[in-house]
């Protein structure tokens, strides 16, 4: 089952293969979670918009359809469309998610005051992503967390490849000044063009 | 290739969407250009920072109900499948509750009921007159008085037809000017003697005849009835 692929897994839970379906749920479960806890910042909100994601998939497998995109694709887009309905009726939008933000970890314990910076760069980071308008905040959390392409992008928000880069140029450029103070712990300089 | 082109080539190739060919000529500006490499080393610290955050983790109460969801889902197919084909049908076409159907039937009956009863148009509704007269003729017997050489009730058989429409009742006139007025005057006999034995039998008043006294009653017999 592990072997299998998505298309592969899709149809057989569609015929009401348990065993398949729970593969596909946990490829993708966390990734779909991340995309609507980082848009919305609020844990149980999140959940739900995940549940509601494969809830789709259960009852409508019909509508993915592989020639269009992923399947990781096809559920972002569902979660998607949920997140910006909720943020158009007003939903609580926080500034800064409701978890303590941290670092993947390196490995090495040995550095408490490092671990602590990392820490604090982690919400710092988490923050920064918070305050971004929800077009570059959607397009830099898919680029840069779900590593989706910019043609997978483009198929989840439904804008032109050309727009996905303009908005991931803007996050970017944003994200930098914000974090430039803990970018710039080596001392490195802006520069001019030449 | 120069710092303006690599600067637009710059995120394409931090995304590894960059044609493999300017990818080259990227790298090799990045060789020679020290602040075009300090700059495309901030932009990848800056990616290194956004994948560093760690995924968070949904809770495992979101397994246990989408794993339900997919269940009961399956659950529901299964129990459709079991049922005959023409039920199943109509399972899978009528999905609203029982009594919201109910409710819809009767309500489709009393409307069908009322649109074969409905209101016709005002030239097709007929009018109690109309309806009287679309009734049975009834004969009725009218005593009707006809004046004869003999004074006597004669009944005549008049047809009338039923109305529907009550008339409109009239304040009746007393009983002794009902009589006063369709009092006749009575017919007298009168005898003309310059024709012999002819007689005249009449209600006015004649000059110059001899008038006849009244024939005793008697009852008639026989060929005498009319």
């Amino acid at each position: 089952m592990i072997d299998f692929d998505d298309r592969q897994l899709a149809r057989l839970a569609a015929d009401g293969d348990a065993e398949a379906f729970g593969e596909m749920y946990r490829r993708h479960r966390d990734r779909v979670f991340n995309f609507a806890y980082r848009m919305i910042g609020v844990r149980a909100i999140a959940e739900e918009i995940t549940h509601e994601a494969f809830v789709v998939l259960i009852e409508h497998p019909e509508r993915y359809s592989p020639e269009r995109g992923s399947l990781l694709t096809f559920l972002c887009a569902v979660a998607r469309h949920h997140v910006m309905h909720y943020l158009r009726r007003g939903g609580r939008e926080v500034d800064a998610p409701d978890d303590t933000g941290a670092f993947v970890a390196d490995g090495g314990d040995d550095d408490p005051l490092g671990a602590l910076l990392d820490d604090e760069l982690a919400a710092f980071v988490e923050r920064a992503i918070s305050e971004l308008p929800p077009p570059l905040r959607e397009a830099i959390v898919l680029r840069e967390m779900q590593e989706l392409s910019y043609e997978e992008i483009a198929v989840v928000t439904g804008a032109d490849v050309n727009l996905v880069k303009v908005r991931l140029h803007r996050a970017r450029k944003r994200l930098k000044e914000r974090l430039a103070p803990y970018m710039m712990r080596d001392g490195s300089e802006s520069h001019e063009l030449c | 290739m120069n710092c303006v082109e690599a600067k637009s080539c710059l995120d394409p190739r931090l995304d590894g969407e960059l044609e493999p060919a300017r990818a080259s000529l990227f790298d090799e500006h990045l060789a020679v250009c020290a602040l075009c490499r300090s700059e495309f080393g901030e932009a990848e610290n800056l990616r290194a920072a956004l994948r560093r955050v760690a995924p968070r983790q949904p809770s495992a109460r979101l397994d246990g109900r989408v794993m339900e969801a997919y269940r009961r889902r399956h659950d529901a197919s299964a129990a459709r499948a079991s049922i005959p084909s023409w039920q199943a049908f109509l399972v899978r076409r009528v999905s609203v509750p029982a009594p919201a159907l109910a409710l819809g039937l009767v309500l489709f009956a009393l409307a069908l009921l009322a649109a074969v009863n409905g209101r016709r148009p005002a030239s097709e509704v007929e009018s109690p007159i109309e309806r009287g007269a679309r009734a049975e003729p009834r004969i009725v017997e009218v005593p009707v008085e006809v004046p004869v050489e003999r004074e006597r009730v004669v009944r005549v058989p008049v047809i009338v037809y039923r109305a529907a429409v009550q008339p409109e009742r009239k304040e009746k006139p007393a009983r002794s000017a009902v009589a006063s007025e369709e009092r006749r005057p009575a017919l007298q006999s009168y005898k003309d003697s310059s024709a012999g034995e002819i007689s005249y039998s009449t209600s006015a008043a004649l000059e110059g005849f001899e008038p006849l006294p009244k024939p005793a009653a008697r009852v008639l017999k026989g060929a005498e009835k009319w």
